[in-house]
């Protein structure tokens, strides 16, 4: 109960500060482009395009439709992998902060979710354009989107707690996260169709959140389909498991940080 | 009747020993511990303004993270009545990307002020600063007086019930420094309780009622100024003949 309490608490006193860390790191991402805002809608497309051009063109792979298919999967994978290696960070990098002031460090962790959260849902937009555009008809299952996502919210958040308190103390996570985030994005059907995976390899896939995720996003927005019900309640289940002890492991160190940093 | 806003009673700090590798850290049997402060023990009143002597690497700065409330102690007790001192610190967090202006919210923000209060005092920290209209420049622009001029009156406006300062001003040009000494000259005499850390003893003297002694870790003294700087400064000469 202490930690749900303190939670609000700190998020409460710190709304203010949560909006203007979230919106200067956002200016800040993009003072001195030429391009300026037009990054965050050119960012997933050329993230898009790259993959497209691998596996369409040179490979001469993928079949029709291959660039909406892999935008449904790259959108929500990059949410995920920017999520991790900017959670490893969030403590660390303010670290001139935290020897001056207290400030909970929560607050840090959330606005870094923030960020990547609002490019998300730019992605999210273009993503949907690029859809209707193409000629695939949105159903009405598109709106478990809704769903879907806060699923991967409290995914990413329970994560990114992990990976900060870590990114304290070990820096090598820095290192590591590179490899795991990658690891997120073979071995999970982004460039490829579930069937494509030999049977027995099918199965540990799921393993990997982000596949039952994909799979989710593609059926309800390409195929008219459902979303995995049953993969989404557990995984919600296990990380809000997760964020709890992430909160826990959090606010009992948060005060050693400015020891150590 | 004497209110004591803060109290630090038989505090002790340790840092963890850093050397060598994770496997060593980890293998490690017992974890060597090096102690930054060894019980010290004073109170702060209301409207006092406090010193804390001592030299380099005797422990102030953790003193001061204890008070700021930025570390726990290991043992002892530290109450706060009424508001947490907050550090006057020169731009924690500044973004050399945005504007003065935006600098000037986040700041204040993470020093713990509410945003009313910024908006409310907006127009007298721009002033206090002199920065004209650099205020809408990015901070990158600014030169380092510039900065210090823009930290300086951020903290010094939004001022907490107890104020913290570490070590000299040395920011700004003559003519800026000479008024941030009365600036904070000002709040002293506002009956405000202001806790100043230093090496100094000359700025110890001239605005301090009590100070506090520390040196490697452990409280030498702590009262009256005057007979505790005498002791100080006889003690620092005869380290250094």
């Amino acid at each position: 109960m202490f930690i749900l309490r303190k939670l609000v608490q700190d998020i409460r006193q710190h709304k203010d500060l949560i909006y203007y860390l979230t919106v200067s790191e956002l200016k800040s991402n993009t003072a001195r482009t030429y391009l300026g805002l037009l990054w965050w809608i050119l960012d997933p497309v050329l993230y898009m395009l790259i993959f497209y051009l691998l596996v369409q063109v040179i490979l001469q792979r993928g079949g029709e439709g291959y660039a909406v298919f892999l935008f449904v999967a790259l959108i929500p994978l990059k949410w995920t992998t920017s999520c991790l290696v900017d959670g490893t960070k969030a403590i660390i990098s303010n670290q001139r902060i935290i020897q001056q002031v207290y400030v909970p460090k929560i607050v840090f962790i959330l606005s870094s979710l923030m960020v990547n959260t609002f490019k998300f849902a730019i992605g999210s937009v273009v993503m949907i354009i690029f859809i209707a555009a193409s000629g695939v008809q949105l159903g009405p299952e598109s709106l478990y989107y809704l769903l879907i996502v806060p699923v991967q919210l409290i995914v990413l958040l329970a994560g990114m707690i992990f990976l900060a308190h870590l990114g304290v103390y070990v820096r090598d996570i820095r290192n590591a996260i590179q490899y795991v985030a990658r690891m997120l994005f073979f071995l999970s059907p982004v460039l490829y169709t579930m069937d494509q995976v030999p049977g027995k390899l099918a199965s540990l896939l799921y393993l990997n959140p982000m596949t039952s995720l994909i799979v989710s996003y593609r059926s309800i927005l390409l195929k008219q389909g459902e979303p995995l019900f049953i993969h989404l309640l557990v995984m919600a289940l296990v990380s809000l498991i997760l964020l709890y002890l992430a909160l826990k492991l959090l606010f009992r160190y948060e005060k050693e940080y400015a020891k150590v940093i | 009747m004497t209110v004591n806003v803060l109290e630090l009673n038989n505090i002790w700090v340790s840092y963890p020993d850093e050397n060598g590798s994770l496997l060593k850290r980890l293998f490690r049997r017992e974890r060597k511990l090096f102690w930054a402060l060894k019980g010290i023990d004073f109170t702060v009143q209301k409207g006092e303004v406090l010193g804390v002597i001592g030299r380099n690497g005797s422990g102030k700065s953790t003193l001061l993270r204890v008070l700021s409330g930025l570390i726990e102690p290991d043992k002892g007790e530290y109450v706060v009545r009424g508001q947490r001192p907050v550090l006057l610190s020169l731009g924690a967090g500044f973004k050399p990307e945005l504007s003065g202006l935006d600098n000037i919210y986040l700041n204040s923000l993470l020093l713990g002020h509410r945003k009313e209060d910024v908006d409310a005092k907006l127009e007298e920290i721009i002033r206090f600063s002199e920065l004209d209209t650099f205020i809408y420049k990015p901070v990158r622009t600014y030169s380092a007086g510039m900065r210090a001029r823009l930290a300086f009156s951020t903290a010094i406006t939004l001022d907490p019930d107890i104020l913290l300062i570490d070590e000299v001003l040395g920011v700004g040009d003559e003519a800026f420094k000479a008024k941030c000494r009365q600036a904070i000259m000002e709040k002293v005499q506002d009956g405000r309780t202001v806790i100043i850390v230093t090496h100094s003893a000359h700025l110890v003297k001239q605005i301090c009622n009590r100070v506090v002694w520390i040196h490697l870790g452990e409280q030498k003294a702590v009262g009256d100024t005057k007979a505790i700087i005498e002791e100080y400064q006889a003690f620092m000469k005869g380290k250094s003949s």
